[in-house]
């Protein structure tokens, strides 16, 4: 196929990074929950203690399957396929829409296109880039976890059930890049095919019922790594991603390029009569993904609440009451539930950075001139940006409260934990903004670095590794003490507001005062 | 005439290099300006700093009576601008966003709009994702003639547009002169600029290398001659305002400036002619002269 070895080449060029963070990130996981399995349950009675209440608790089978095996590599076979399919798959549909529709919709597979290009070169190097980083990310679980002095045919099939899972829908991504004119919708579609294997795999385990083999990750779960293997379901996979990939090489040579299978939809041709201000305009634009992540989180609230509720036994070992009593006290499951809570808050930080990151990315692709050269000045155009940025927080926090707390039983008080979480987010929030109005190249790098860094402190500062007092500077810290003490609370929030407020109006200022869209 | 927009000396820096150079623009109320320079010459960068986006390094501007940097908010109600590359909102449909830009600028005339779609034949109802460079750009350029603005900022606005698309959008400005509008357009075709307008500003490098009408350059051009000549003509050198002499045996070819015409005619008369052609050069020829920096046809 003439271009093709080219256009692999540019495509591991232009994604080399993130290629070899997602191989090493997810190849190595599985061996770190190794370790923690063998940390937190050393001994046989733990696991099997464990495992009898993960069988019987619905919300553990619908996200993750039965435990086949209570050993060490059937826990982490069960803690990481779910989980590692899911990551991988979003991956790879990303990864060849991006390659595929995104680059057609851009115009730049028309230069391909008319080079020495034949017509499937750019469907095929992309499945081939993607099936390569999933077959590498089998390679690195299986050594990882060898390493970690795990039986050879379980770490292999762990490794093979999460790659073919990638590449299952790596093969979705590429049909659903054929049918679509928009990266967006293929994505999507990508995407809400994910969430029906998911929710099918949840259902079919938990009903026990053959639903779990229409789903890839239904069958990444029934390879049963560590547990007599089920080799042949493998050939499932094989099978139907073959099957689905030819579809997208068929429906490629049956279409124009730039053109899709489904008509575009059609909208109004008239703009709504509210859409008439800077803020209805970024209430558009940021009010997908606001929906999206709080229906995310009201459903992984709702999850784990309900997880979590009837998690007190499986819990109360000896590690995790340590864990607990180091945590601030109170029972395993309330400490726990208040630690997952503090890590979701965390997710719901990068979520509001990246909201709060549009705006500069609106100026840099030229949308913020065409609001800026009518009479709208840029406080009031940044005014509305951020105001959905502020909304936005307080729903995906609220949304996971509701979900958690209704599922655990005490919605008021989960509610009142969760958005106690929001002047925190905003600060991070307020950091973005600051930077994009006096170092708007840096911008997101900036505000992305001090989350990861802040992330990292709290980390460390569970385990006693940093002091005190540097913890200190973390207003995910600031908002969890008060919280677990009972007192000050206000206080804190006070301040943090204060913080995101002058962090605010410091990046309103530079805003103001540079050039746009350098 | 009121001045709308005065430019002078220019200067806007981007770290190490220097898009404007000392540049200058002056468009009266009611012209139909062309802003003409080859890529990279800095009409965008001109553009943004009267739009108030960036604020120019050194140099005196005024847009509409104001400082466009900080009465920038103010004066966006009188002007409407379509930018060379235009982006729109991917998942508006065009329709909307010449709907929004047009109640953010206070208001559109429905019935222009309905007029306008129909002319440039664009689908109000698709995504703008969907639409091509041309599409979106007709987005922008109805936004703009259904507003009701005093000034209207084009940057290169046909650069997407087919020819049929190209003469209803000269049709279009020419009705916008006829309105009495003030129109800055920018561009690096020629000939788009010699249908529509008065006057012309030549730019290059970040300067203006001409600033005139275009009756004004086409009188100031030189003549083209070339002449066959019976004996070797001596005195040539002599004449003033003739240029680029060329001999090939005994054919003369050479450039001379319209107010020494008869001189060069007595001196080659006097040589001996066999046969003359002269013609003026084409405007086209005026302008790449002054797009490659050197002198020919170009009368100081
Ligand atoms: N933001 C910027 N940063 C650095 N250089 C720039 C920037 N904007 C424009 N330039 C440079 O300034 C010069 C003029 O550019 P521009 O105004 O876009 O020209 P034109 O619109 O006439 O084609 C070019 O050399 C361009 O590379
Ligand atoms: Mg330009």
């Amino acid at each position: 196929m003439t271009g093709f070895a080219a256009l692999v080449r540019l495509i591991v060029r232009r994604d080399r990074l993130a290629l070899i963070v997602w191989v090493l990130v997810a190849g190595l996981l599985p061996s770190a929950v190794v370790a923690a399995t063998v940390a937190g349950y050393p001994a046989e009675a733990d696991r099997l203690a464990f495992a009898a209440t993960a069988l019987v608790n619905p919300a553990e089978l619908a996200a993750r399957g039965p435990v086949f095996a209570p050993t060490v590599g059937g826990l982490t076979a069960w803690t990481f396929t779910s989980s590692g399919t899911l990551l991988g798959g979003l991956i790879s549909i990303v990864l060849v829409v991006r390659h595929t529709r995104a680059d057609e919709q851009a115009g730049r597979r028309e230069l391909i296109g008319a080079g020495v290009v034949e017509r499937p070169a750019p469907l095929a190097a992309a499945l081939a880039v993607v099936v390569g980083a999933n077959l590498a990310v089998a390679a690195v679980v299986a050594a990882g976890l060898l390493t970690s002095g795990m039986a050879v045919a379980g770490s292999v099939a762990l490794g093979l059930a999460v790659a073919s899972g990638g590449i299952a829908f790596a093969t979705v991504g590429a049909v659903a890049a054929q049918l679509v004119e928009g990266a967006g919708a293929a994505r999507g579609i990508g995407i809400i095919v994910l969430g029906v294997a998911f929710a099918l795999a949840a259902v079919g385990d938990v009903g026990g019922s053959a639903a779990i083999w229409v789903s890839p990750i239904g069958w990444a779960r029934h390879v049963q790594a560590f547990a007599d293997e089920q080799w042949w379901v493998l050939g499932l996979f094989v099978a139907g991603a073959a099957f689905v990939a030819a579809v997208a090489f068929a429906l490629s040579a049956r279409r124009d390029v730039g053109g899709g299978l489904l008509p575009a939809r059609r909208g109004p041709s008239t703009a709504p009569p509210l859409l008439r201000s800077p803020f209805a305009l970024a209430w558009r634009l940021h009010r997908a993904s606001i929906a999206a992540w709080t229906a995310g989180l009201t459903m992984l609230g709702l999850l784990f609440g309900a997880a979590m509720s009837s998690l007190g036994n499986q819990l109360d070992t000896p590690a995790f009451r340590s864990f607990a009593d180091a945590f601030g006290g109170g029972s395993v499951a309330d400490v726990f539930f208040r630690f997952v809570l503090y890590v979701l808050a965390q997710v719901v930080a990068a979520a509001t950075i990246a909201s709060a990151m549009r705006m500069r990315n609106q100026e840099v692709d030229g949308l913020a001139d065409a609001v800026l050269t009518t009479p709208v000045s840029r406080a009031r155009w940044a005014a509305g940006h951020l105001a959905c940025t502020a909304i936005g927080a307080v729903l995906m926090l609220a949304g996971l409260g509701l979900g958690a707390g209704i599922a655990y039983g005490t919605p008021l008080d989960v509610l009142g934990t969760t958005t106690a979480y929001v002047p925190a987010c905003l600060v991070f929030a307020a950091i973005a903004v600051a930077a994009t109005g006096w170092t708007p190249r840096a911008a997101g790098v900036l505000a992305w670095t001090l989350l990861a860094a802040t992330l990292v402190i709290d980390l460390l500062g569970e385990f006693r590794l940093v002091d005190r007092a540097v913890m200190q500077l973390s207003p995910f810290v600031q908002t969890l003490q008060p919280l677990t003490i009972g007192s000050g609370l206000v206080v804190s929030l006070v301040l943090l507001v204060a913080l995101a407020a002058a962090l605010t109006a410091a990046g309103l200022a530079g805003l103001r005062r540079r050039d746009l869209g350098t | 005439m009121t001045t709308v927009i005065s430019a002078e000396g220019l200067v806007k820096t981007f770290g190490s290099t220097k898009a404007l150079d000392g540049l200058d623009l002056h468009v009266e109320a009611g012209e139909v300006h062309g802003f003409l320079g080859p890529n990279g010459a800095g009409k965008t960068t001109t553009i943004r700093v009267l739009l108030g986006l960036i604020r120019a390094t050194a140099g005196a501007v005024r847009l509409l009576g104001g400082d466009p940097w900080t009465d920038a908010t103010e004066l966006h109600r009188r002007l409407a601008y379509v930018p060379g590359d235009v982006t729109l909102w991917p998942s508006l449909t065009g329709g909307e966003v010449i709907d929004l830009l047009g109640r953010l600028r206070g208001g559109t005339d429905p019935a222009r709009r309905v007029e306008l779609l129909d002319r440039f034949e664009l689908d109000p109802s698709r995504r703008c994702r969907t639409y091509s460079k041309g599409n979106r750009q007709k987005v922008a350029l109805v936004a703009a003639f259904a507003s009701d603005a005093e000034l209207l900022v084009l940057d290169e606005p046909t650069s997407g547009l087919d020819p049929l698309m190209e003469a209803e959008f000269a049709a279009a400005v020419a009705e916008e002169r006829d309105r009495g509008r003030t129109v800055l357009l920018s561009s690096h075709i020629l000939s788009e600029v010699e249908a529509l307008c008065q006057r012309v500003s030549i730019i290059r490098a970040g300067r203006t290398v001409r600033s005139a009408t275009l009756d004004e350059l086409r009188r100031t051009r030189t003549t083209l001659v070339t002449a066959e000549l019976t004996g070797p003509p001596n005195t040539l050198d002599r004449v003033p305002g003739v240029h680029d002499i060329e001999y090939d045996g005994t054919t003369l070819r050479c450039r001379v400036e319209a107010e020494h015409l008869n001189d060069l005619l007595l001196a080659l008369t006097a040589a001996g002619v066999r046969s003359l052609v002269s013609r003026p050069p084409s405007l086209e020829e005026l302008f790449m002269a002054h797009y490659r920096d050197d002198t020919v046809g170009v009368s100081r």
